[in-house]
């Protein structure tokens, strides 16, 4: 097992450096410059010059794929062109947001998924399997950002003052304004702020977000674990349980599900880098501040060490999702063996 | 102070360095009293600061808030054209020859951090401003200054500056009316990193009425009001928020259910909504934009006037403005004739002859120039090429997304194809550069200082005339704009310029669309808004409250 | 399935295709059937001038491929070859996303529908229990669920919208009736069934025309990735050895980078340099490109067990070429479950290519596309509520069909998973046929004339 698991991380590693030479090549392949970025008002071709030059992109691609390749072993990722600050403390302050954001709809995903899936595997032909593979399909076969905008469109109707952007509302700005001044600036301090309000706060701008990212994953994943529980419902051990007698809630519980969600769990592990990359979209319908918006807005602003930050980012969590899955799989069913 | 990037040249090059400040309130208004002060202002904007260091400041939203932390040194009000005031400079004269001019400035000012201010510090940024080290996006600032000794520090509080040859007395106080930096904190910095420094990124040090109080990147800027003013009152509102919004939509929404207080740009389709709302007042800007749509002249299709005019001809300029600028009833639009806004009362001629709406007369023009449609597809051609080219724009403006497929639409009519492209802002505005385009529909945020030279005047040596993107050259105006940089008297400066949007309007380099006018939107409690063209947080400071209406007590 | 018993079929119901199905079930693709025979007689009645003008606008080239290819099809359809009708209609509609344009292809297929559909689509009488093959098999199967019926239905319905689109729409979708007066008018109102956008056009006409642009990209994307996952694959689980070394590690390689953002990166990027035209190919490219490792994967393992069949082993104790083996053994036979993955990838390729046109990286304007639909409506959400809603319903519906449809396959290639309960006399069927199945494959195994079942209802 552990010899499995090293020799799996040993052969991620050149696949890590093969991805970022990838990465390197995409982004360079492209036309266009980022010095085209800076637009002032009357700049002459020496500031682009000089611009440039304060950028490296005057040496030759050669010289810029070596920085690269070291910078990325050193999780170094230089400065981004777009607003003169390190794409470290750009990524870093985008990912707890986002990473709030993906796990918490995460939950959503999983919890009402493999609920929804087993409740119509196990009630098949019933009535409630109808509805809810139907619900499921067609919540399935919709595009995130039209269900965004519909329930941005509902939610105008319904309930009006419902947080839509943003993650924190404009009453707890202002309070932590007015306790910040009070301290920085000697100004007398009126208010009071409770951990509990914050949390209260961040929780209704929750909501929507979540929601609008969380339920087309979550009818994927009844889809995939209502076939993967009947196909164990149908096999010889569950029907030799039945046939013993052992009680049909029992047979669920105790047998089916355990088996039923080995597949779930190599979903989970594919769910990794979603954690990171799946609210492209939906991030930048509701303002939500996370790593989604900065792909978007990088991609439009031709920041290249944003988006290659970014990118290899993904694509390392994709192989350590990868990897994650297969070792979760090979832990939980035993019948697999890994010489 | 949307992100429009063919519009950062006039909007930095106005509402940044003249946003100032003065002691005394226009039109006679009488302050409130103290006892209405606080409550908080919160404004929705559509993308991040870059930094609020005016040497290496680039946009928009953070020159806003820059000159409200940062003030340039004299302060300017908008009557038919830019009135400078004192602010910092309490006192500025001129000598016989009109090119020197001499700053004196207030000796109790203080930054925020208590060191005193003073002209050293004007001399500093000048310096800053015009070392090529530094790369300022402001250095052509200088350009008309002697370059041997630009300025001269005349003791602590005087500073002189060098003009080679006398010009519009506004656009010359423009040029050395630039905001100021402390010395003491930028002495010791690094000149080529300007942009990675504090004072920039992260905590600016000014002497306006606001100061930083926190940046959230792309959540929101707080700036809380500084009683250690002098250069204005102090403010009123205790704090102003930038809620950083980038979907227009969800602002609107937001102005509508009370979480923001303000919006600067309401879309003319929105604005007899917007107006009806109970809490939320609508206030109209003038004329800062417009749209035009760019011939590239280089290219054969293009390079006789008389197929230009003929393809203005064919275009319906008032039915664009009626698609596009009109709306429940009411026109926020006009048409436009050249680059210099209607707003500028000198130079603007309420009576012009516009060349007419009239497909027949373009099509017997584009006939005569022989371009006929010869094998019956609809479209004209001529030596077997086709009048077929590629109409670019910028992508995200929806007003100039559909202003193409209407034009589209017309040129169709008389048988010339449009293929329509939209490419990223970035893109577009370099391609314009580079004149990588046949046509293309762009806008100007327009200039409050009479300067066409970017523009219009052939491209030479020294000046690569970067904003010239039709490559149109005449030397009959390039003529008129060197003799009307060069005259410091209104009344002559006034005549060329008339004569010289009339030839440039024959030649049809452009098809001048339209003006449109800006308006902004503010929840109805707040007092004392002077809507002015110069900027919509115009004299934020004035701005108040009745107590009894307070909602943010905090 | 059709019970198709009644002694004395009227005049309609023998020779009016679809109808016997709609009346005796399976009804809904008694319909599909049905739209198909009669819309092009329905386009010929009621807007012949449209089809004559359309025909008058191609060029002499675009005439003559037409007339050629509608020879081949009509050819294919008279002596009853699948295969030539097949490569007819593909390639004519190559042709047309390629060089001629939607116009050209639709009236090639207002041809070519209703003679298809004739001649294949009356309801089957009830054969020999013998010798069904396994693709008939399967059909039976899957007609038998009404949900993968109306999938089939969903996708017959968008094809035939897609293909007769220049015909349907009320309106010409570029068309800006009155920009100044009629932008934005509610649905039902003069004369916009579906409501119109901000330029007037009409919102109805340009969600059919949105239709050539969702389903061409997504059946050529999905095309081009399957062939590449299919060859890949199939090589890789054949040959073993550093060929499935390389070819496994360039999946993982590829999967490695996030697909959504690996394509917003490149369309963003690689947009510009391409002409507005081409921007429709360019977005298949790239999408078939970075969409064929699981496909690759998926054949890789069906090869791996197949080739250890015995019918294989026997094929190489023949001494049969690793050619013959690849193309005429195997392929066929992992080509199941490719189909499934294709028809649920058409719909995933729908739902990228809407929030590509979303974000404005799509097909250019003004073509319209249902994703930039949506996008444009954005902009009116609060105003004009019915542009962004009816798009998105267009794109779920479209979604729902291709997943039903795939569902559908799915279930009737594992009948254990099949999701209507058999009554006990269809029981008995079914385990009668599945003995026959099983003894009539060891026949032929042992005979070695046809080794894949698939194979042989494909001929």
């Amino acid at each position: 097992m552990f010899a499995y698991i090293l020799r799996r991380v040993l052969t991620s590693i050149p696949l890590l450096f093969l991805l970022a030479t990838l990465l390197f090549i995409l982004i360079h392949l492209v036309p266009g410059d980022p010095s085209d970025l800076h637009i002032g008002d009357r700049f002459s071709p020496e500031y682009v010059e000089q611009i440039k030059k304060n950028m490296g992109l005057d040496q030759p691609v050669i010289v810029q794929y070596g920085k690269w390749l070291r910078n990325v072993a050193l999780f170094d990722f230089g400065e981004s062109f777009a607003n003169n600050r390190t794409v470290s403390s750009r990524v870093l302050e985008a990912l707890p947001n986002t990473l709030l954001l993906s796990t918490i709809s995460l939950v959503l995903i999983f919890g009402l998924g493999v609920l929804m899936g087993i409740i119509s595997a196990v009630r098949q032909y019933h009535l409630s399997d109808f509805i809810l593979t139907l619900v499921s399909l067609f919540l399935y076969s919709m595009p995130s950002f039209w269900l965004a905008l519909m329930m941005i469109l509902l939610s105008a109707h319904f309930m009006p003052s419902w947080p839509l952007s943003g993650m924190v509302g404009e009453e707890i700005i202002g309070k932590l304004a007015a306790i910040q001044e009070a301290k920085e600036f000697g100004e007398p301090l009126t208010v009071h702020l409770s951990n509990w309000e914050i949390l209260l706060d961040r929780a209704r701008h929750l909501v929507m977000p979540a929601f609008a990212l969380g339920i087309a994953g979550a009818a994927g994943v009844a889809r995939f674990t209502r076939s993967s529980m009947l196909e164990i419902i149908r096999q010889d051990f569950i029907r030799t349980a039945r046939a013993k007698g052992v009680p049909g809630r029992m047979v669920i519980m105790k047998h089916a599900l355990r088996n039923g969600l080995i597949p779930v769990i190599t979903l989970l592990g594919l769910y990794l880098p979603f954690l990171v990359s799946g609210a492209v979209l939906i991030e930048s319908i509701f303002a939500w501040p996370g790593m989604g918006r900065l792909i978007v807005t990088a991609i439009n602003q031709r920041d290249y060490p944003v988006i290659m930050a970014t990118s290899l980012l993904l694509a390392f969590l994709v192989v350590i999702g990868n990897l994650l899955a297969d070792i979760l799989y090979a832990v939980v069913d035993p019948r697999i063996r890994y010489d | 102070m949307k992100i429009l990037l063919p519009s950062i040249f006039a909007c930095s090059f106005v509402s940044l360095p003249l946003l100032g400040f003065s002691a005394f309130p226009q039109g006679g208004q009488d302050r409130p009293h103290w006892k209405d002060q606080g409550d908080t202002l919160i404004v929705a904007v559509s993308g991040d600061a870059d930094g609020f260091l005016p040497i290496v400041n680039e946009q928009a939203t953070a020159g806003a808030i820059m000159s409200l932390i940062m003030p340039a040194p004299t302060d300017s009000a908008f009557d038919g054209k830019i009135i400078t005031l004192p602010s910092a400079a309490k006192s500025w004269e001129w000598d016989k020859t009109h090119t020197k001019l001499t700053y004196h400035f207030r000796k109790d000012l203080k930054w925020t951090d208590g060191q005193a201010l003073t002209a050293e510090d004007m001399a500093f940024a000048y310096k800053l401003y015009g070392d090529p080290e530094v790369a300022s996006p402001r250095q052509s600032y200088l350009e008309r200054m002697d370059p041997k000794k630009p300025f001269e520090l005349l003791g602590p509080y005087t500073i002189r500056f060098n003009f080679l040859w006398p010009y519009n007395e506004q656009t010359m106080m423009a040029h050395a009316g630039l905001s100021l930096v402390p010395k003491h904190i930028l002495e010791k910095a690094d000149k080529k990193r300007l942009l990675y420094h504090p004072l920039h990124t992260t905590k600016p040090i000014g002497h306006g009425p606001f100061r930083l109080l926190k940046w959230v990147h792309n959540q929101r800027i707080v700036i809380s009001r500084w009683r250690g003013v002098k250069t204005t009152p102090v403010p009123y509102l205790k704090r102003i928020i930038f809620k950083i919004l980038p979907e227009y939509q969800t602002q609107l929404k937001e102005l509508e259910t009370g979480k923001i207080d303000m919006m600067e740009t309401v879309q003319e389709k929105d604005l007899a909504r917007v107006s009806s709302w109970k809490n939320v007042k609508v206030y109209k800007r003038g004329f800062r934009f417009f749209d035009y749509l760019a011939w590239n002249l280089k290219n054969p299709l293009f390079k006789e006037r008389r197929v230009r005019r003929a393809l203005t001809m064919a275009i319906n300029i008032d039915g664009l403005i009626k698609a596009l600028l009109s709306f429940d009833g009411k026109v926020y639009g006009t048409k436009a004739y050249s680059t210099f806004t209607p707003e500028l009362r000198e130079f603007y001629d309420p009576h012009f002859q516009f060349l007419p709406f009239d497909p027949k007369k373009a099509k017997t023009e584009l006939a005569a120039m022989g371009w006929k449609d010869s094998d019956g597809d609809g479209v004209l051609d001529k030596d077997g090429k086709k009048f077929e080219f590629t109409l670019v724009t910028n992508s995200g403006n929806p007003r100039r997304a559909d202003a193409v497929q209407i034009i589209q639409q017309d040129l169709a009519k008389i048988g010339v194809k449009a293929n329509l492209e939209s490419r990223e802002p970035v893109t577009f505005f370099a391609d314009l550069r580079k004149k990588n385009f046949e046509a293309a529909l762009a806008g100007w945020s327009a200039g409050l200082f009479p300067d066409p030279s970017d523009i219009w005047q052939t491209p030479d040596a020294e000046h690569p005339r970067l904003f010239n993107f039709t490559s149109y050259s005449n030397p009959e105006a390039d003529k008129l704009i060197d003799a009307g940089l060069h005259t410091a008297n209104p009344a002559k400066e006034a005549r060329i310029w008339r004569k010289l949007l009339k030839i440039i309007y024959e030649d049809q380099p452009y098809t001048f669309l339209y003006w449109k006018s800006s308006h902004f939107a503010v929840h109805k409690r707040f007092r004392g808004i002077q809507p002015n063209v110069l900027s919509v947080l115009y004299r934020v400071w004035d701005w108040w409250v009745p107590k009894a209406e307070h909602k943010v007590k905090y | 399935m059709t019970e198709s018993s009644s002694e004395t079929p009227t005049f309609l119901l023998r020779d009016l295709p679809g109808l016997g199905q709609l009346l005796r079930g399976p009804h809904w693709v008694g319909l599909g059937l049905l739209l198909a025979f009669l819309l092009p007689f329905g386009i010929l009645t009621f807007v012949p001038s449209r089809v004559l003008g359309t025909f008058n606008s191609l060029h002499l080239w675009g005439k003559g491929l037409l007339f050629l290819f509608l020879l081949l099809g009509l050819m294919g359809i008279w002596w009853k070859k699948v295969g030539i009708i097949l490569f007819s209609s593909g390639i004519a509609f190559l042709l047309a996303f390629l060089l001629f344009g939607q116009q050209w292809f639709s009236l090639y297929f207002l041809v070519l529908s209703p003679l298809l559909v004739w001649r294949f689509g009356k309801p089957r009488k009830e054969g020999p229990r013998h010798g069904k093959s396994q693709w008939v098999l399967l059909s039976e199967r899957f007609l038998r669920s009404n949900l993968a019926q109306i999938g089939l239905f969903g996708v017959m319905f968008f094809y035939l919208i897609t293909f007769f689109g220049p015909f349907l729409w009320p309106m010409d979708p570029l068309l800006q009736v009155d920009a100044g007066n009629l932008k934005l008018v509610g649905p039902g109102t003069h004369g916009y069934l579906f409501g119109s956008d901000q330029f007037s056009r009409d919102i109805l006409s340009r969600l059919i025309a949105g239709a050539w642009i969702s389903m061409t990209i997504g059946l050529f994307a999905v095309g081009l990735s399957i062939s590449l996952g299919f060859f890949f694959g199939l090589m890789a689980g054949f040959f073993g050895g550093w060929v499935e070394f390389v070819v496994m590690r360039l999946v993982d390689l590829l999967l490695g980078i996030p697909r959504l953002v690996l394509l917003l990166v490149v369309v963003a990027f690689f947009k510009d340099s391409v002409p507005s035209q081409y921007r429709m190919h360019l977005i298949v490219v790239i999408l078939g490109l970075t969409g064929w490792m699981g496909t690759s994967r998926l054949v890789r393992g069906e090869v791996l067990t197949i080739k250890e069949r015995d019918f294989v082993q026997a094929g190489r104790a023949l001494g049969f070429s690793n050619l013959r083996l690849m193309v005429k053994h195997i392929a066929p036979n992992c080509l199941a479950p490719v189909i499934v993955s294709a028809a649920l990838g058409i719909g995933g390729t729908i739902l990228v290519e809407a929030a590509l046109s979303f974000l404005g990286l799509g097909v250019p304007p003004p073509t319209p596309s249902w994703g930039s639909m949506v996008a444009d409506g954005k902009e009116y959400l609060t105003k004009a509520w019915w542009i962004s809603t009816l798009s998105g319903f267009t794109i779920v519906a479209a979604v729902v069909s291709f997943n039903l449809l795939g569902d559908g396959i799915r279930d009737a290639l594992d009948p254990r998973l099949a999701s209507k309960r058999l009554n006990r006399k269809q029981m008995d069927l079914a385990m009668k046929r599945a003995a026959e199945k099983e003894r009539s494959e060891k026949e032929q195994d042992a005979l070695m004339e046809s080794p894949s079942e698939l194979q042989k209802g494909a001929s």
